[in-house]
């Protein structure tokens, strides 16, 4: 399976500039997953892959092999670049029966009939549809008809999938067994595959790794692990959050190896961030706590946050709960399980602190300093 | 260099989407455009009747005489004023007549419990599904009178009641058989509107303590208001360019509107006076188009119509119902087919207005020729210049079907594929502008640019390949809107998915994407085949001898007093149209504006 490395690619539309100079290296057989918000460019640079958009600059490569280049005048059609593409409304041909809609590919390449049939079969048993080759698209779910979309993609062999948020029309309950059902393929097939999504969750479950991108740019391409712990800066912090993470607004009191910081325009709120390093007396800091790095006491701590709790969700296993800090209008999320939590009381008085989390730069976003975490292997 | 060029052209086949955006905006520059400007431009130019009225005009040479003529000199006012008064009075009467009786028929068919819902739905849209000059015949044969065309009507041959001439041809009748053509667009845009309205909208308004006329004020008019403009538009724009009722009703008597203008003009060879005229009636008709975009298209922006609507309950009518019911029926009755079974009683007619059992006779449709009747012309289905004015219409209607059915996907592919690009902007604004083009004014340009050759273009009139074009051209906003609307229910991602395969364009088209607009593409088939083969206004003017087409020998039957034949012609086109539209409301079609 060949590798895919992309170099300074640049599309625009009309004046909008969709992709922006983007680098990005995806290791053979890796399942790499391009998230971000709508309109952030992800689903373009996943057409230009395919070859469905023409780039306006940049190169593209599989393994040794250009498919796009603007320098040398290269752009390998579609047909020919020995992909496979699961579209977001699955794509499939209503007119053709799930048979057809699979043979297409083969035909296509001139397989014989006999093949084609053995080879159709053999997939719908892959994807778990065994036996529905006469069914119309119309007459399968949602489910189904995206397993028949994947069967269409992979009979053919592709050694690069490209998945255009296949999952996203599907309901909750579904797309948890079809990411599950995605793992599962990737590891029998093991083509290099490229996912777009902007469901942080589906891209932490399924990838190897995972490009963040806003606004055209990859904002930081790592591994999930990596890009949830330590996000390079504020945007993916809080995009990577879930369902949503805390941003305090801080101003460094007291420097030093346990560092006191304090709430920006407040008096009291005072707090110690253990091992926080690097940071300097008097520096207007944004501190990020994940809801589930929020630790918190009943009775007074030193160093932590008086708050109240104003809202409770309970989601069965665990619960979240919403609080505001006493002499202030932040509010800080918590989450744990639910029998741990349920000692909040609406409107009680608790102390909290922060086991873990990141310090940014409120002005640049960059990444200052991160705090509790146990020394990173790298 | 030339691998850069190689490159480009392989990518251009294998998207052609830009190469047919450029094909079909050159076709429509050369069919649509240059003719016009070839009108305007000709309306300041000598013809070869010039030095008749000017002499020593050099004809070709540039001139205001045209203008000065149609607009200023003493000739104006039978030339234009007057046409133009008679136009004006008569678009106007039939709004204020077709418009709130549209509405009222929406409103009770939709929102009341009235019975008999599904009839009303599917009868109501049939004064408009048939030819409007039908009713203008039906008319004649009830109120013809005797001192024109010869034969009594019906009211004279049973009652010996002469009605007044008034009464028989020109303003009256003319403004009744448009009205009750153009109902059908305020009843179909309206009870569309109604029929989406959101109840919660309405029930909401209930709630806060509304009465059922407050809400009806309040709430429900203002949300059908921009529905009631565009009905009205159409009214109008298609009204102002009406030719055949008014040729029917208003020719006899030498009551003209700007179309029979027009008509009368070419057909006397006055051409430049003709492209004058042809120019005031587009300019006319594009205003109230206009006027349509600029009312409408903001207004639309802030209607709630969503298009789901809540379930609706129905207003009760009470002792109400049954006055209603009568209206409706009596409406019916009278003007759906009651002219229908006069049109047809009249063709078993021997001698017209002898209302008697054995004036009975079957001669105008299978009789051989007597010269006593009809001066010797054998019944329709022997008569060998009917016979083939029935295949040269099932010909013209057949390749003019076709011919916009591919056009109209090709354009709705161009324009969905190429989405917010100038070239489908372009492309779709350039494919709505014969809509604002009368038929009459459609034939008139037509009929001088094709009278000789352009380069490889040999001249066209005379043929049926003029006709073709012109009713295509003429067919070509219902076919590009109904190609788009199709190609916007094809996923794009359907064909990308089968270019990842590899499937050159020719074959996605053909696998993909023609199958799936099948149903759509058949039954705008068969309503562009009953439109054309009931066209008369844009090829009134083309048509030659050997070109006739049924409707064309109507209206030249209808000239010559040969009644029953002429009737009898529009009894068959009445019936193919009839089952034609069955025919297209079964393949999912939807009647065309």
């Amino acid at each position: 399976m060949p590798d895919i490395a992309i170099h300074a690619l640049t599309k625009r539309f009309g004046h909008v500039l969709a992709v922006k100079e983007m680098s990005l290296e995806i290791k053979d057989g890796e399942f790499v997953t391009l998230l971000g918000p709508s309109g952030c460019g992800k689903t373009t640079t996943l057409r230009c892959l395919a070859g469905l958009e023409e780039p306006d600059q940049g190169e593209i490569y599989f393994g040794q092999r250009c498919v796009f280049s603007s320098k040398k005048g290269i752009m390998i059609p579609p047909g020919a670049r020995g992909i496979g593409m699961v579209f977001q409304n699955y794509a499939l041909w209503p007119h053709m029966t799930v048979f057809q809609n699979v043979a297409f590919g083969l035909a296509q390449k001139g397989m014989p009939k006999e093949q084609i049939r053995r080879e159709v079969a053999s997939i719908l048993e892959l994807v778990g549809m065994p036996g529905y080759e006469n069914r119309y698209p119309s007459e399968l779910s949602g489910g189904q008809q995206q397993r028949v979309a994947l069967a269409r993609v992979l009979v053919t062999r592709p050694q690069i999938v490209l998945f255009d948020e296949p999952l996203s029309n599907l309901d909750a309950k579904l797309r948890m067994t079809l990411r599950a059902e995605l793992k599962r393929l990737h590891g029998e097939i093991k083509a290099t595959s490229v996912y777009v999504t902007h469901d942080q969750l589906e891209a932490l479950t399924l990838s190897t790794r995972i490009a963040v991108m806003k606004d055209g740019v990859v904002q930081q391409y790592g591994s999930p692990q990596e890009v949830y712990h330590f996000p390079s800066n504020l945007f993916v912090a809080e995009f990577m959050g879930n369902p949503t993470t805390n941003l305090l607004p801080c101003i460094v009191k007291v420097a030093g190896p346990s560092p006191v910081l304090g709430i920006k325009n407040t008096l009291q709120n005072e707090f110690v961030l253990p091992g926080a390093e690097g940071l300097v007396e008097g520096q207007e800091v944004m501190v990020n706590v994940r809801p589930e790095d929020v630790v918190f006491y009943t009775t007074p701590q030193d160093g932590t946050l008086a708050a109240k709790v104003f809202a409770s969700l309970p989601t069965g296993a665990e619960c979240i709960a919403y609080a505001r800090l006493q002499g202030s209008d932040m509010e800080v999320v918590l989450r744990g399980p639910e029998e741990e939590m349920q000692c909040l009381h609406l409107d009680q008085l608790f102390w909290l602190g922060f086991k873990r989390g990141n310090i940014f730069d409120p002005q640049s976003g960059r990444l200052l300093s991160s705090f509790g975490f146990s020394p990173r292997k790298e | 260099m030339m691998t850069k060029l190689k490159q480009r052209s392989i990518r251009l086949l294998r998207r052609p989407e830009r190469l047919w955006g450029v094909i079909l905006l050159l076709a429509l520059l050369v069919f649509v455009v240059i003719p016009l400007v070839y009108i305007a431009i000709g309306s300041f130019q000598y013809d070869s009747w010039g030095p008749r009225y000017v002499p020593g005009a050099e004809p070709g040479s540039l001139t205001f005489f045209y203008w000065h003529r149609v607009l200023l000199s003493r000739m104006s006012t039978s030339i234009f004023w007057e046409p133009f008064l008679h136009t004006l009075l008569i678009a106007g009467l039939v709004v204020l007549i077709s418009i709130p009786l549209g509405a009222l028929f929406a409103w009770l068919v939709v929102r009341t419990d009235l019975p008999f819902k599904n009839f009303f739905n599917s009868i109501l849209i049939v004064p408009y599904i048939l030819p409007a000059w039908t009713l203008g015949l039906a008319w004649l044969t009830v109120f013809k009178n005797p001192q024109f065309g010869g034969q009594p009507g019906l009211l004279y041959g049973l009652f010996g009641i002469e009605p007044p001439v008034w009464v028989s041809y020109g303003f009256l009748p003319i403004v009744i058989s448009l009205s009750v053509h153009y109902i059908p667009y305020t009843f179909l845009l309206l009870s569309g509107a109604l029929a989406t309205i959101d109840a919660q909208l309405e029930e909401s308004a209930e709630i806060l303590g509304a009465n059922r006329a407050k809400i009806l004020r309040k709430i429900t008019f203002p949300l059908v208001l921009p529905a009631l403009g565009s009905a009205f538009i159409l009214t109008v724009g298609r009204t102002l360019g009406a030719f055949g009722a008014p040729a029917f009703l208003g020719l006899p008597v030498r009551y003209y509107t700007l179309s029979t203008r027009v008509y009368a003009a070419f057909s006397n060879r006055q051409q430049a006076e003709g492209y004058v005229l042809t120019v005031l009636l587009i300019l006319f008709t594009t205003l109230t188009v206009f006027v349509n975009q600029k009312l409408l298209g903001t207004r639309r922006r802030f209607t709630t119509i969503t298009g789901k609507g809540g379930k609706q309950r129905l207003v009760k009518l009470g002792r109400w119902k049954a006055l209603a019911l009568l209206c409706m029926f009596s409406f019916v009755v009278l003007f759906v087919f009651a002219p229908l079974a006069l049109v047809l009683l009249e063709t078993f007619l021997k001698v017209e207005g002898q209302y008697s059992w054995d004036n009975l006779t079957l001669h105008y449709w299978i009789g051989l020729g007597v010269p006593e009747l009809a001066e010797g012309q054998p019944g329709i289905f022997r008569n060998s210049v009917v016979l083939g004015a029935i295949k040269n219409t099932v010909f013209l209607a057949f390749m003019t079907a076709l011919i916009s059915g591919v056009v109209g996907v090709l354009i709705g592919y161009t324009v969905v594929r190429n989405r917010g690009k100038p070239i489908a902007r372009a492309l779709e604004s350039l494919s709505f502008v014969p809509y604002m083009i009368p038929g009459i004014a459609f034939g008139g340009i037509y009929l001088s640019l094709f009278a000789r050759s352009w380069g490889p273009l040999p001249a066209l009139y005379g043929t049926m390949t003029i006709l073709i074009l012109t009713c295509t051209m003429r067919n070509l906003p219902f076919a590009a809107g109904s190609g788009v609307s199709a190609m916007h229910q094809v996923d794009v991602a359907l064909e990308e998915a089968a270019e990842l395969h590899g499937a050159r364009w020719g074959k996605r088209f053909f696998r993909i994407i023609l199958p799936l607009t099948k149903s759509g593409f058949l039954s705008a088939f068969v309503l562009t085949f009953i439109t054309a083969m009931r066209a008369l206004d844009e090829i009134a003017l083309l048509v030659t001898p050997q070109t006739r087409t049924m409707t064309s020998i109507i209206f030249r039957f209808q000239q010559q007093s040969f009644t029953q034949h002429a009737y009898g012609i529009t009894v068959l086109i009445v019936g193919i149209t009839l089952f034609g539209n069955y025919l297209a409301r079964r393949l999912g079609g939807r009647v065309s504006f």
